[in-house]
């Protein structure tokens, strides 16, 4: 069963891209807003989350702490997926699991997500 | 009484002391002859025979050997001492020769009760006389007790001795002169004195060539007799300069004196003299002194006064003073007799303070309100002065000394400086205020009341402090303080609250030492410029170039995936297009490399770059940039050398943008190729980078302005790639890192950009 990935960015074409990329070897979930976070995690259950940080209406950097905060969904990876120079940064101080920086390169892109998802079924 | 007879001698005759004649005593009875032997004032006795048997002894006798009973005992028995003593032995020499002995002062001892021998001198007569035979030889032995008179005598010879000694041996110069003036008598120092011994024959008085009076006129030789009946002269000296046959001239002190019985013709003179001639130099070099300081006293611009006692009475008063104080005569009045004006001004308390305490005072630019004259208003006076204490000879303190200078003109005229000053600071549209040399508030310009609120007395006791914002107050009050203890300029952008509408409004605050001409800090100037608008615009730009950025990345995410993806796509199709999509892929990175570049402008304008410190392995690091750059050039032979043994803590992304950045410049500024070399090394504990090529090179003027932004190599007829602010950047993340980085270039043969970083202990993480 292909694992699923959770997709959080306003920008269309990048969650196109994505789904073209990742789309053969994962379930793709996408959303353009993180207002219902929580339910959105809940329900979709994914084994992997990206999210963009400049993203209506809470913004990435609130939705990750609100996951973080919750007993069950913080269990689930959580990769910060922005054009931030600063997202390395921004990943450690909130307790993601990762970051991918845009633009990025396809097979790091690739590599990076399958980490994530095998070090949390390990 | 025939025996009686017998005993004195049958011939009257008896010897005259020193002859040989033989004197006869008159024929007399024995009775009477004991009676005139007892009486006689002398020491008597007579002894008969070899054996010297004591015949007679009159009393005084007696009483010289201590003993009675001595009538037919022997000498020899009574006297045992006498044995060893030559009276013996002369006695025997009388008795055997007949040559009588007459001896004067013959020191004898007597044993006396108590164990102590007494010393007695007597002047001795022993002659022999006869009786009717030979066997009837007798000796008569008479005596003069002398012993007061020699030792009397002996207290003379002594004294004289003495004396004799002293004026030989005196280190002062003595002499003696006959009433003709004559030189009967000198000792060694005169000779030392004078250089020569005197002609006794010639020399009159004084044994020099030429004497002067201390008036500079020459003594006439005969009037040397008048100094022995000058009282004052005989008892103080007299001052003289001599000059000496060796042609070199003395001053002396001389001392003469009469030798003569009371109320008497003088007998003699006798002279003392001592050589003055170095207390004398070093008296002229005094009077110099003190002529000099008499003159700066007199002439000095500076008063001077001193006063005496604790009513503080004028004791000297320079002209200076007098004219300060406008008045003269003041000598020996009182200090606030002459100016009561002075009395309420504190300077009563002042005096007395230094007074009784001994502490000096020093005042600069003190205001008094002086009086010139006793019957005109005070004028204002500005005084630079100290008051001192003088001690007197027991190190108590006797008087004050005040000295200073009247500064008036020149604080009235500075006064006015800052008059005109303060009329612009108040026309000034900025904050500007002054404050003194420890800091405290003293002026505020009219735009800071304006601008704060504040009233006066609210300005005075909070100022600056009330309307900074609270956000970052200490730290910029911390820094300040540390400015204004190193006397240095300090210069900060912060907020102030504005009282028209409550807003904390960005400015540049300055704060300036004003130092005198001995550098030391007299005032500070803090003034403060208000860029709010201009910050405000800055800040708004910085975010239009935040969010430009980060949506220009965007579309630029998708366009580099999905040309990766059709190369990946493509792996087996035609090479070709493979080749353009590597070249797109390739363009696309460049793009966003330009837009962070333009980002990191921006932050370290809002001093918002910061570092993400990590180990990392270093060579692993530079492996990559050196792949990646022969990756992009053909022409260019890149040679490495060096290695980093331990991971440096540093930020790795930031790091690899500045090795990157000069790699790219050395391959864009060397257009026609040739060697680059990169060389690693360490110096304790420090990383040094340093990457050479042989390009274009660097004109001196421009390397001054390399590091700058928006820098950009000109003059080449060249059109080279990029914004300008590679340089720019790498330099701030090489100093956020605490290193350095600079630049050396020929034009035309190359250019080398080296850095140092620190390997370890990055505490100092973001700023």
């Amino acid at each position: 069963m292909k694992k699923r990935i959770l997709i959080y960015d306003d920008d269309h074409e990048i969650l196109e891209v994505c789904k073209a990329i990742l789309g053969k070897y994962y379930h793709i979930e996408t959303q353009v807003n993180c207002d219902n976070v929580m339910s959105d995690v809940s329900e979709l259950n994914p084994d992997v989350i990206l999210m963009d940080l400049w993203i209506p209406k809470i913004g990435g950097e609130k939705a990750i702490a609100l996951l973080k905060g919750d007993s069950e969904l913080r269990k689930v990876p959580v990769l910060i997926f922005s054009a931030n120079d600063d997202t390395e940064k921004i990943s450690q101080r909130i307790n993601a699991d990762g970051y991918l920086k845009k633009p990025f390169d396809l097979v790091e892109f690739k590599n990076k997500i399958q980490t994530a998802i095998d070090l949390n079924l390990s | 009484m025939k025996d009686k007879r017998l005993l004195f001698g049958s011939e009257n005759e008896f010897h005259e002391s020193g002859t040989n004649e033989r004197f006869h005593l008159p024929v007399m009875n024995q009775e009477m002859l004991y009676n005139i032997f007892s009486k006689v004032p002398a020491i008597l006795c007579i002894v008969r025979g070899p054996d010297f048997i004591y015949e007679f002894a009159n009393d005084h006798y007696k009483n010289l050997i201590g003993k009675g009973n001595l009538i037919g005992k022997k000498l020899g028995e009574v006297l045992p001492e006498m044995k060893k003593n030559w009276l013996m032995e002369g006695l025997q020499g009388v008795y055997n020769t007949n040559e009588p002995i007459n001896e004067k002062q013959v020191k004898l001892s007597f044993p006396r009760e108590g164990g102590e021998d007494e010393i007695i001198y007597l002047d001795i007569n022993c002659q022999v006389y006869y009786g009717e035979n030979e066997i009837d030889k007798r000796v008569f032995i008479f005596a003069y007790n002398v012993t007061e008179q020699v030792k009397a005598g002996k207290l003379k010879a002594f004294t004289e001795k003495k004396f004799r000694n002293l004026f030989y041996n005196s280190p002062t110069a003595v002499y003696t002169c006959n009433v003709q003036g004559k030189i009967i008598l000198y000792n060694e120092a005169l000779v030392e004195l004078c250089g020569r011994v005197p002609d006794l024959e010639n020399d009159l008085w004084c044994p020099v060539k030429n004497i002067f009076l201390p008036d500079g006129t020459p003594l006439k030789i005969k009037n040397w007799k008048h100094f022995y009946e000058n009282k004052s002269v005989n008892r103080e000296g007299v001052e003289l300069t001599v000059e000496l046959f060796n042609g070199t001239q003395r001053a002396i002190m001389l001392y003469p004196e009469s030798i003569s019985e009371e109320n008497e013709e003088p007998e003699g003179y006798i002279n003392t003299m001592v050589d003055i001639s170095g207390q004398v130099h070093a008296r002229k070099e005094l009077e110099a002194v003190t002529k000099v300081i008499e003159s700066l006293y007199l002439d000095a611009p500076a008063f001077i006064c001193t006063l005496r006692g604790p009513d503080h009475i004028y004791e000297l008063v320079n002209p200076a003073y007098q004219s300060i104080f406008g008045r003269i005569h003041l000598n020996g009045q009182k200090f606030f007799e002459v100016s009561p004006e002075l009395k309420d001004q504190s300077f009563f308390k002042l005096l007395n303070h230094v007074y009784t305490t001994g502490k000096p005072f020093v005042a600069t630019e003190q205001l008094f309100n002086i009086s010139k004259d006793i019957n005109q208003a005070p004028q204002v006076t500005y005084l630079n002065f100290s008051v001192q204490p003088i001690h007197d000879s027991g190190n108590k303190i006797s008087g004050l000394v005040i000295f200073g200078y009247d500064v008036t003109e020149l604080v009235l005229t500075r006064q006015k400086g800052e008059e005109n000053l303060k009329k612009i600071l108040e026309s000034l549209p900025q904050i500007t205020s002054i404050s003194s040399a420890e800091g405290k508030d003293i002026y505020f310009n009219n735009f800071f009341y304006e601008y704060s609120g504040l009233t006066k007395e609210e300005a005075t006791v909070n100022g600056w402090n009330s309307i900074m914002c609270p956000d970052g107050k200490e730290d910029l009050i911390k820094e300040w303080e540390e400015c204004k203890k190193k006397d240095i300029e300090y210069k900060r952008e912060l907020r102030l609250k504005r009282n028209q509408d409550g807003m904390y409004r960005w400015h540049i605050v300055n704060l300036t030492p004003v130092k005198n001409h001995r550098n030391e800090v007299l005032n500070w100037v803090a003034s403060a410029i208000d860029i709010h608008e201009q910050k405000w615009k800055d800040e708004k730009k910085d975010e239009f170039l935040s969010i430009a950025s980060h949506e220009l990345k965007t579309p630029l995410t998708s366009v580099k995936a999905y040309l990766q993806l059709i190369e990946l796509s493509m792996e087996k199709v035609d090479p070709e297009i493979k080749l353009y999509c590597q070249r797109a892929i390739v363009s696309v990175d460049r793009l966003g490399n330009l837009i962070s570049e333009l980002l990191d402008v921006s932050k370290i304008q809002q001093q918002n770059l910061n570092l993400n410190i990590t180990a990392f392995d270093f060579n692993e690091m530079l492996n990559r940039v050196i792949e990646n750059g022969r990756f992009s050039t053909t022409q260019h032979e890149i040679t490495a050398s060096g290695f980093i043994e331990k991971k440096i803590e540093a930020d790795r992304e930031r790091i690899e943008q500045v090795v990157n950045n000069l790699l790219n410049n050395a391959i864009k500024y060397s257009p026609d190729g040739g060697g680059i070399s990169i060389k690693l090394s360490t110096i304790n504990d420090k990383l040094q980078l340093s990457i050479s090529d042989h390009g274009i090179g660097i004109s001196s003027y421009d390397l001054e302005k390399v590091f700058d932004r928006y820098f950009r190599a000109a003059g080449h007829g060249l059109h080279f790639q990029g914004l300008g602010i590679g340089l720019f950047i790498s330099m701030e993340i090489i100093r956020l890192h605490g290193g350095d980085m600079w630049a050396s270039s020929t034009l035309g043969k190359g250019t080398t950009f080296t850095f140092l970083i620190p390997m370890y202990n990055h505490i100092l993480n973001n700023r």
